[in-house]
């Protein structure tokens, strides 16, 4: 690699003081591994949660399955008190961890805590035939350990058991998989998880409560209902509901149009960008449809080529106008 | 060759360097703004998002307009020919230097993905006429058109400094040598994998040797993409699963269960090579090997794990699980001073994966997916803590 901070400094681009700091750490010529551990620490917790848990179900007729819950309730007893005693105090702002480890250890504790709860439901029915009772505490608790620990992964899944509470599942594969939208009780369930997250997304910045929370939350939020809305418009296809869920879907990407034009959000820019060309699309294709020789075939080729030529402008545009702001 | 400015290539690598610097805290913003000015490119680069979205509407249009000049193109018998393919990527070329002679584009989308078309093209169009001349056998058929796609994005990276079809130049060039070794021997299939070894060999060391060269700095990207492809080549090359399965595929005797010849020295050669890469990546402090190494012990246990279950599945998770963590824990505490060149601190700069916070978009996945519980009877894990079970009657 060449050197040019001895051409910068020549051309007294740099300070006397910035030029010895850099030669100092170049000299050192440091190697850091500090991927590569956090990339073991991630995937040595996912392998070990995964394999106690399969563990737990295959062998929970046997006595040995005792030992292996003594093991779990250790590991989310130890991870617990490792993260109470080193975390540093609650604060409504971002806290950073008190050291790389700590996020580990506390995802590691959760996970673990996931497989216990599940298991004392099993095999002792401690919330009944309540299963409502059974996925709302943990995931009260996943919440309150996210917030507290300030934790985004614990956070996700606490997102995703809210959203088995409400009787679907949020992650991504499974939105993809189970494209199981015909059922109108799934699409409303769906609708409302996804408001619910957009509205939390909203009190994180109002009320500075973990606002960088805020992410997640509309990360989530934003899919859920772009998708909910679009499914409501098919389901309702053929009958004149389907307008309020264009209208819907209309609104909701202009607030959030705004919100990401405002906080520089290319994410989600390009997200409320892309749903409402689907939406737009769908409703294009709708009417080419109605032409029925091949020339409405020719109309829909014009339609994306211009209308794909337009996002390009548009998307190059916003991207040079909000670097330049 | 290269279509883009190179002063303002020579510039963008001062600007990562200097923006490496400020991440780092070794500089401050003024002299940060300082030097950008002084070294000012004029290149539109969007960041990763828009050249996301740039991508897949670059590709949604050519798709389209494609479609449409063939529609219009399909009353005569033109659009099955081949000259019909190279037509389209002709065309697509032609958009691809004009719109960076014009708008300046470098890695924005747009030319990532008219340079993946006309590579796509071309090598269509070349299928289409090989399908259709007869005479040459299966072996000859796919040499012929391994060295075109060699060729193809070969000019297409030297020209664009492309890093995807520089890999599959490299891949073409492998699979072309693998081919022509095969015609030209009796013994090809089991001898192949000993070129291929020493091939990709070669070519990793070559590539080591010119990506230190001044004049191909430009192409130190597409050269450690080079690097890369060779390491994994190194590896499946020898790999006993990818031998001998690819070996009885392709073979005269398709006898899946047939054990190598020299199986001592393949299963060493699985089991061992990862780890000298990983020995050899930390010794000379070479990223791309230690990464590629450590992803290929992962390749290794599962290549033994196929022939062999010493334990159950989920053993095998749990030992490795706690094995990963000590690993990992011990280097922390090992690392607490640096020592021996090596630091645990953060390099500084910011990545793509910050941006975006995949990890714990990647945790939420992967406990939705743990052992998912059947709805409302009393059968393992009811209730459905981890999700997938989608009860919605409990709402």
């Amino acid at each position: 690699m060449d050197q040019w901070y001895e051409s910068l400094h020549s051309e007294g681009l740099l300070s006397d003081a910035s030029y010895e700091k850099i030669k100092l750490h170049e000299k050192a010529g440091l190697f850091s591994v500090h991927w590569e551990i956090k990339t073991l620490l991630y995937i040595g917790v996912l392998l070990l949660t995964a394999g106690l848990g399969i563990l737990v179900y295959k062998n929970i007729d046997t006595i040995g399955h005792q030992f292996v819950l003594l093991f779990i309730a250790l590991l989310v007893l130890g991870s617990f008190t490792y993260c109470f005693k080193y975390a540093l105090p609650f604060d409504r702002a971002k806290v950073k961890a008190p050291n790389t480890a700590f996020d580990y250890v506390l995802l590691l504790g959760t996970i673990s805590f996931l497989t216990f709860t599940a298991y004392l439901q099993y095999q002792y029915q401690v919330f009944g035939s309540n299963y409502g009772l059974a996925t709302f505490i943990p995931m009260v608790l996943l919440f309150l350990t996210a917030y507290y620990f300030d934790h985004l992964g614990v956070l996700s899944m606490a997102i995703a058991n809210l959203a088995l509470w409400m009787g679907v599942s949020v992650t991504p594969k499974e939105l993809l998989h189970n494209y199981d939208f015909d059922s109108e009780h799934i699409i409303y369930t769906y609708l409302l998880l996804g408001v619910l997250l957009l509205v939390l997304a909203f009190v994180s910045q109002k009320f500075d409560l973990k606002a960088h929370f805020k992410f997640s939350y509309q990360h989530y939020g934003l899919h859920v209902s772009f998708i909910a809305l679009l499914a409501g418009y098919f389901h309702f296809y053929n009958s004149i509901f389907a307008m309020f869920w264009i209208l819907g879907l209309a609104g909701l990407a202009l607030i959030f149009y705004a919100d990401a034009y405002r906080s520089r959000s290319f994410y989600f820019l390009l997200l409320v960008i892309l749903y409402s060309y689907i939406a737009l699309s769908s409703l294009a294709i709708r009417m080419v449809t109605q032409v029925e020789n091949v020339g409405g075939l020719y109309l829909a080729f014009l339609y994306f080529l211009g209308s794909g030529a337009g996002l390009i402008v548009l998307l190059i545009n916003l991207n040079r106008k909000l670097k330049s702001e | 060759m290269i279509v883009f400015n190179k002063e303002w290539l020579h510039n963008l690598r001062i600007q990562e360097q200097v923006q490496s610097y400020r991440d780092k805290g070794y500089i401050n913003n003024d002299e940060f703004k300082l030097a950008r000015q002084r070294y000012a490119v004029g290149f539109y680069m969007p960041n990763p998002f828009v050249r996301a979205g740039l991508f897949l509407l670059t590709l949604l249009i050519v798709t389209v307009g494609d479609g449409l000049l063939s529609l219009m193109a399909s009353a005569g018998s033109m659009i099955a020919s081949p000259v019909w393919s190279f037509f389209l990527a002709v065309i697509s070329y032609a958009a691809l230097e004009a719109i960076i002679h014009s708008e300046q584009h470098f890695r924005s989308g747009v030319d990532d993905a008219l340079e993946l078309i006309v590579a796509c093209q071309f090598a269509t169009g070349f299928g289409i006429m090989l399908a259709k001349t007869q005479g040459y056998d299966g072996n000859t058929l796919r040499l012929t058109f391994s060295i075109f796609l060699f060729i193809v994005t070969l000019v297409l990276t030297l020209r664009f400094l492309n890093r995807l079809t520089a890999a599959i130049a490299v891949a073409s060039l492998f699979a072309a040598f693998f081919f022509a070794w095969n015609g030209v021997t009796t013994s090809g299939l089991a001898t192949a994998p000993f070129l291929l070894m020493i091939l990709s060999a070669v070519t990793y060391l070559i590539a080591l040797r010119i990506g230190k060269k001044p004049e191909l700095v430009n192409y130190k990207d597409c050269i450690s993409m080079i690097e890369i492809v060779s390491l994994v080549v190194i590896y499946a090359s020898g790999n006993y699963y990818i031998v001998q399965t690819l070996g009885n595929v392709l073979g005269p005797d398709h006898d899946i269960n047939k054990p190598l010849p020299l199986g001592g020295f393949f299963w060493s050669y699985t089991m061992l090579m990862p780890l000298v890469f990983v020995f050899y990546g930390f010794k000379r402090k070479d990223a791309i090997r230690l990464r590629i190494g450590l992803i290929l012990i992962v390749a290794a246990v599962a290549t033994f794990r196929n022939y062999y279950h010493l334990f159950p599945a989920e053993i095998m998770l749990t030992l490795a699980g706690i094995f990963t963590i000590l690993v990992a824990w011990l280097t922390i505490r090992y690392l607490a001073t640096p020592k021996n060149g090596f630091t645990y601190t953060e390099p500084g700069e910011k990545l793509l994966l910050d941006y975006l916070r995949v990890e714990s978009l990647i945790t939420a996945q992967s406990v939705a997916n743990m052992p998912s519980a059947p709805k409302h009877d009393d059968s393992r894990f009811g209730g459905g803590d981890f999700g997938g079970g989608g009860a919605s009657e409990s709402f």
